[in-house]
């Protein structure tokens, strides 16, 4: 398992055998976004893919499930910061991803932060507090699981 | 019903609801009871509770004069199924980015 949850942020991490540049590149040019951003189970339409990259600038896409459905994906850039920072806000979420590229032994390592709380909430407390509550959580399913 | 995500994630913004949860994970408890161990009024926990019952977090019943407060896991759940939702999707898409990567490469 290579991510965790801490608080309300996720983590998801990887090491790639690729230079921090390629996979900047990767993360922003429309051919490779279309390639990679779908996953295992969706596809992106290669013409549907656009950037604008620079603060403010938008990144859309859409998403083809694999029944047919196509849904439209709008982000905006926070900040751009080649080859070693991207964040975007979705819009209709209120969701921010920040991914992080950093050079490590002979290629990358990538993070994904993701956050949904307020700006003003977005502190070290607020996100330990969302963990003890989930932690409280995982308990009580735990003992309520056993009484039952 | 659909909880309402966003109104929930907002309510936990805050420290005081965040330690109200956290307490009634353990057990039911009234409105009395929950300011006890706070530096606060009666008064102002009613106001944190109102916040988390209108968000689906939070339920209130009566037995007597006693209105115990009681915490809706299977929404507090909710909160965690969709922030693993979110993990699983880019876990995929990262494997994918990796392929990519792989398959680049090895066409240069």
């Amino acid at each position: 398992m290579t991510a965790e949850l801490r608080g309300d942020e996720l983590i998801a991490r990887r090491h790639y055998p690729a230079g921090p540049e390629r996979v900047w590149a990767a993360f922003t040019s429309p051919a490779s976004i279309a390639a990679f951003w779908g996953g295992s189970h969706a596809t992106v339409p290669a013409g549907s893919v656009t950037v604008d990259l620079r603060p403010g600038g938008e990144f859309a896409l859409d998403t083809r499930a694999p029944g047919g459905a196509i849904r439209r994906l709008r982000f905006v850039y926070v900040s751009v910061a080649a080859p070693h920072e991207l964040a975007f806000d979705e819009p209709v979420t209120g969701l921010r991803t920040t991914v992080t590229i950093r050079a490590a032994g002979d290629g990358t390592d990538l993070t994904v932060h993701q956050r949904r709380l307020p700006p003003e909430l977005r502190t070290a407390q607020a996100t330990d507090g969302l963990a003890s509550i989930l932690e409280a959580l995982a308990t009580h399913l735990h003992r309520n699981g056993e009484t039952a | 019903m659909a909880p309402d995500l966003d109104a929930a994630f907002a309510a936990l913004g805050d420290p005081v609801r965040r330690s109200l949860v956290a307490r009634l994970a353990l057990s039911d408890a009234t409105v009395g009871e929950l300011a006890e161990p706070f530096a606060l009024t009666p008064q102002a926990i009613s106001h944190h509770i109102g916040v988390l019952r209108r968000c689906g977090l939070v339920e209130q019943r009566r037995e007597g004069t006693r209105r115990p407060c009681r915490l809706r896991v299977d929404q507090l759940a909710l909160l965690s199924t969709w922030i693993d939702d979110q993990r699983r999707a880019w876990d995929d898409r990262l494997d994918a980015l990796g392929q990519h990567l792989a398959d680049d490469g090895a066409g240069r």
